[in-house]
């Protein structure tokens, strides 16, 4: 521990001071700028347009929720609870189709579970599976910098299973009560992603997003904004250090992280990235955030915030 | 026509225009037919007990390719569509024996016809292959629920046009001055393509179109140098 952590005073020092070794030049499909080779985070995309396949398989768990008292039929239950586990599998294939341009598709699903009768009661079981797909194009892009824009669509599928709220209505005799609610949105998307190097060590990555289409709520359309920022520092190139950080904050609807609709919230991620090998980053990304839960239906109108921490392993292969 | 779609219309059109104009003599345009198969479906909201199924249906049209740089071409493709979706219902009926339910599916083919432009921009990725996006707008024809041997008039439940995007790719072949192609395609509906309240003022669930579309073209290479 004592070595890494000298050996990342020491990449930053030689950054900063401009003292360098003179390693020959990195041969990799990884993207970069100038010397920078970037490394990707999961809040934050990149403008490159390289052909590439990545996958991303993550777990999360919510910090323990305060017990709510609700109404079944006229009569307070308090439950006990524990946790929600959250998880997530996404593929997704970016192909060059010339160097300024390149088209993008993903797929994949999320799901969030309660971990205990009183979790999947108040909490149900919520999925999402959807498909992302659009166009990446390079709009400007000196030595140092580069801008593109993604457009594209969003399809998802989420599927709400509200045990509490069913178990309400068959006590209030509601004509064809549903257990399950299945919505289907739809979203045109337009991102803009930036990279900046900043040395050969340090490069900083950026996008906005503006959303409109449907909203999880059936009927009504919807209009997101988001921003991410990433600083990462990818020490190979230079020091031989197979290893690559990054740094990523982001303010944006992300419901396939969150399983929530529509809310911004604030995500931040800590990623450790092997980053050795000539065509592929492999690395392990911590992602923190506050979401809101809701329990039930209306007659039980309890919401509160938790804070939810996922794990993801993620593979991204370069092939261009 | 809502004004959004009519907006667009205009928009497609004035680019249409502005495509012609700016159009350099020096290039090639390609004219040409196209005809094709297409397999569509509804998707949207739908009450659990109903699901929304695939169809079958075709296409046909006229092509106009213009070349924009080297490797960019901006592609119209006029055309007639017949697609739609069938939509399943299922119901739990009495059996005759009446000490047990059955549970019975309704099936309705909707079939619909519609007028459509897409406005597509052509990558060249290699000397035969491209990738193509794009959008397009589609006028309603007409629309029927068929079931069994019954039908009835569903125009009256959708809207009058919807906006595609539109995500490919393609094969092209040059054969002397003519060029022979396919191209596989995709439709996601991004307006909705059912009325938000029915005449009796019920509300409508929320209803796209999308589709796979199979197109052989044959263009003829005009105008200009090759």
């Amino acid at each position: 521990m004592n070595r890494l952590i000298a050996i990342l005073f020491l990449s930053c020092f030689w950054s900063i001071s401009g003292f360098s070794q003179e390693n020959e030049e990195f041969e990799s499909n990884v993207p970069k700028l100038n010397r920078h080779h970037f490394i990707s985070n999961t809040l934050v995309n990149g403008p490159f347009t390289n052909t590439s396949f990545s996958q991303n398989l993550g777990i999360g768990f919510s910090a323990p929720i305060e017990s709510p008292t609700v109404n079944i039929g006229g009569v307070e239950v308090t439950l006990r609870q524990t946790t929600l586990i959250y998880a997530n599998l996404f593929f997704r294939y970016n192909q060059r189709i010339k160097d300024w341009v390149s088209f993008y598709i993903r797929l994949g699903g999320a799901a969030r579970v309660g971990t205990d009768p009183g979790t999947l009661l108040t909490q149900g079981v919520n999925t999402m599976i959807g498909t992302r797909m659009g166009w990446k194009i390079r709009l400007f892009q000196t030595e140092k910098h580069m801008l593109s824009v993604r457009l594209g669509v969003n399809d998802i599928g989420a599927n709400f299973i509200n045990v509490l709220g069913y178990v309400q209505d068959v006590i209030d005799s509601v004509p064809n009560p549903n257990i399950s609610d299945d919505i289907s949105v739809l979203q045109g998307e337009m991102y803009l992603d930036y990279a900046y190097e900043i040395s050969p060590i340090f490069g900083i990555q950026a996008n906005g997003k503006v959303s409109f289409g449907d909203s999880y709520i059936p009927g009504e359309s919807t209009t997101e904004f988001g921003i991410g920022v990433a600083l990462d520092a990818n020490l190979y190139p230079r020091t031989r250090v197979p290893l690559g950080l990054s740094l990523g904050l982001a303010y944006a609807s992300l419901p396939e992280l969150s399983l929530n609709d529509e809310q911004e919230s604030l995500f931040y991620s800590l990623k450790l990235a092997f980053s050795g090998a000539e065509n592929m980053l492999l690395s392990l990304d911590a992602t923190g955030f506050r979401t809101d839960i809701g329990y039930g239906n209306q007659n039980t109108n309890f919401s509160s915030k938790v804070s939810v921490y996922s794990f993801t392993l993620n593979m991204v292969y370069f092939f261009n | 026509m809502p004004a959004q779609t009519q907006l667009l219309r205009n928009f497609f059109f004035t680019l249409f225009c502005l495509s012609l104009f700016s159009f350099s003599a020096q290039s090639q345009i390609g004219l040409g037919v196209y005809g094709g198969i297409e397999s569509s479906k509804f998707s949207g909201e739908t009450p659990d007990n109903v699901s929304f199924g695939s169809k079958t249906g075709f296409n046909l049209g006229i092509r106009f390719d213009l070349p924009l740089t080297e490797d960019v071409v901006l592609s119209f493709q006029p055309g007639y569509s017949q697609n739609g979706s069938s939509v399943t219902e299922k119901v739990e009926v009495e059996s005759s024996y009446s000490w047990f339910t059955q549970t019975v599916k309704n099936t309705i083919e909707i079939d619909n016809q519609f007028i459509s432009l897409p406005i597509l921009v052509n990558i060249k990725m290699s000397r035969l292959f491209y990738a193509t996006s794009g959008l397009a707008v589609d006028y309603l024809l007409s629309s029927e629920a068929i079931q069994e041997n019954d039908s009835e008039d569903f125009k009256p439940f959708l809207v009058d046009g919807q906006i595609s995007a539109v995500f490919g790719f393609g094969v092209n072949i040059p054969i002397k001055t003519t060029k022979l192609g396919i191209q596989l395609d995709y439709w996601q509906g991004l307006t909705r393509l059912s009325k938000e309240t029915a005449e009796d003022g019920t509300e409508l669930p929320r209803v796209r179109l999308s589709k796979y579309r199979l197109v052989l073209y044959w263009t003829l290479s005009v105008g200009g140098k090759e």
